[in-house]
């Protein structure tokens, strides 16, 4: 593998084993590699270690073995400014949606904006017409409890897709909506795609899968698959 | 919705219903309080040291052991005369003997006392400001003239008083220097606690890139906050108290010492507050800081 290759690498895993304390491996040896711009998606069944493995792309766990690097740095040795910056680079959905419950939808979604400096008059405008994009421009003042499953997880996308991140990770964002939303936001990450986001999707939704052209990852017995595209698990 | 008007107003990243931040600023405005009195007494009894050594210092009686005889009067003329010469910038008076007599009230009650009673004769010296006695040499001149003479410059009470004001001034340093440690102490749990309550808003700072310091930052502005309006009402409070005591101290059976407020003090309140202020602040930011690097260690 050229050095060339690395560099155009977003995710890169290398011989890479996560454990929880002193249980079993969830997985072992696994090798991955994220190609800037492309569109993957990760499968499984329940429990197979589809989350956990996004958790350690996008910095909440810690390899127990192996290497994992990050826009071409390898995680083990940023300091946790570095750590912060690059997460800075990566917008995430996760499952139970995390937003912060006194903050409006609008507040919300501008939260990664806010976190990097930028003025209220500067995202104002992007962070309003996101929101009327996936369909919550009437909510932007309502709190998070007041909001259905579904409108939670689109104020939850948006706030993943707000800053324009480089990569883009999502654990099952199409779960709690309905087909046409969901069709709206498969739609919303493969724009971001084409813009140039590399987007890594754990689901277990099959017609999400047939909707849009990607590379399939299987992630089964502790070990990952690969099943369809030019994505590498080498 | 470029117009500014359309904008939702920017809310505050910690929840400010989650940790009694209200009872947190009135605990904080009663140890203000406290600490606000203890300043004002301790300005305050200042500048009434300050003014009775003024007072003491600037004055001084000579005591003239004359016999009661036919002497007596052109004695008393002599030392007045004496003494005006040498001290011509002051002023120089001598006690009546109903005024000395009543000095006497207090050890001996509302006795008569007896005529030949060997009492001192007492003179009154004012002396202008800046000027100073040389005790001995006017001793010396009255001796000189066979007049028995003691020269009392106060500097005993003044040197006492000085004393007691040092140490007036130093267990209220102490007493305030104590209720800001109360204060910090305070603040350092309050932060803690804050910061376990916000414990869900860190975890989605920290996710989507927030460095420590900006979170670190959110606690210390919250902290700074309270502490302030802590001050203010504390402050406010101690200024109104001490308002009170000093108008009641004008009546005539008050047995407060004759303190007082001065401008000055208004200023000295400013710097509190924002002292307590900065302390409040500064202690939530390290122990937001400490229980940050605690718990990225952790993870």
């Amino acid at each position: 593998m050229s050095n060339s290759s690395h560099l155009n690498d977003v995710v890169q895993f290398q011989r890479v084993a996560l454990r929880y304390d002193r249980g079993p491996e969830v997985f072992s040896d696994v090798n991955l590699r994220l190609r800037r711009g492309s569109f993957t998606f990760l499968t499984g069944r329940s429990g197979a270690g589809k989350s956990s493995l996004l958790k350690l792309c996008y910095l909440t766990l810690k390899p127990s073995r192996g290497l994992i690097n990050l826009f071409g740095e390898d995680i083990s040795v940023m300091d946790r400014q570095e750590q912060q910056s690059t997460k800075r680079r990566i917008g995430v959905v996760l499952q139970d949606f995390r937003l912060i419950d006194h903050l409006s939808v609008f507040e919300n979604v501008a939260l990664p904006l806010r976190v990097a400096g930028q003025l209220r008059t500067a995202y104002s405008q992007d962070v309003t017409e996101l929101l009327q994009w996936v369909g919550l421009g009437h909510r932007m003042d309502a709190m998070p409890q007041t909001l259905s499953g579904g409108e939670q997880q689109r104020a939850a996308i948006a706030r993943a897709v707000i800053a324009k991140p480089d990569l883009l990770i999502a654990d099952e964002p199409t779960g709690n909506v309905d087909p046409v939303i969901g069709r709206r936001l498969l739609r919303l990450f493969s724009e971001m795609n084409r813009m140039g986001t590399t987007v890594l999707i754990a689901t277990h939704d099959t017609s999400l899968i047939r909707d849009v052209q990607a590379d399939i990852l299987r992630i089964e017995d502790g070990s990952l698959t690969h099943v369809q595209g030019e994505t590498s698990d080498e | 919705m470029n117009n500014p008007s359309l904008i939702p107003s920017v809310q505050p990243l910690l929840n400010p219903r989650q940790d009694n931040g209200r009872a947190l600023i009135m605990v904080l405005g009663v140890i203000a309080f406290l600490a606000a009195l203890s300043l004002l007494f301790m300005l305050s009894a200042d500048r009434l040291k300050r003014s009775w050594q003024s007072q003491l210092t600037q004055s001084a009686t000579v005591q003239l052991m004359i016999e009661t005889d036919a002497a007596r009067e052109s004695k008393i003329d002599s030392a007045l005369s004496i003494l005006r010469a040498k001290l011509p910038e002051a002023q120089i008076v001598l006690v009546e003997k109903q005024q000395s007599d009543a000095l006497l009230q207090p050890w001996l009650g509302n006795v008569a006392l007896p005529d030949d009673l060997p009492l001192p004769v007492l003179i009154s010296v004012d002396l202008f400001k800046d000027h100073s006695l040389d005790i001995e040499a006017l001793e010396g001149a009255l001796r000189a003239d066979g007049i028995i003479a003691r020269l009392d410059d106060h500097s005993r009470w003044s040197n006492q008083l000085s004393r007691t004001g040092q140490s007036v001034k130093a267990i209220s340093m102490a007493v305030l220097t104590l209720i800001i440690l109360a204060a910090i102490a305070i603040t350092t749990f309050a932060t803690q606690a804050s910061l376990a309550a916000q414990r869900d808003v860190i975890r989605v700072l920290v996710q989507v890139g927030a460095q420590d310091s900006f979170v670190a930052r959110l606690f210390v502005s919250q902290a700074a906050q309270r502490g302030f309006y802590g001050a203010l009402i504390g402050a406010l409070s101690a200024l109104i108290l001490a308002l009170f005591l000093i108008l009641g101290r004008r009546s005539k059976d008050a047995l407060l010492p004759d303190l007082s407020l001065a401008w000055v003090d208004g200023f000295w309140l400013l710097v509190f507050v924002a002292g307590f202020t900065l302390f409040c602040a500064f202690a939530a930011y390290v122990t937001a800081s400490r229980i940050l690097r605690l718990e990225r260690r952790r993870r």
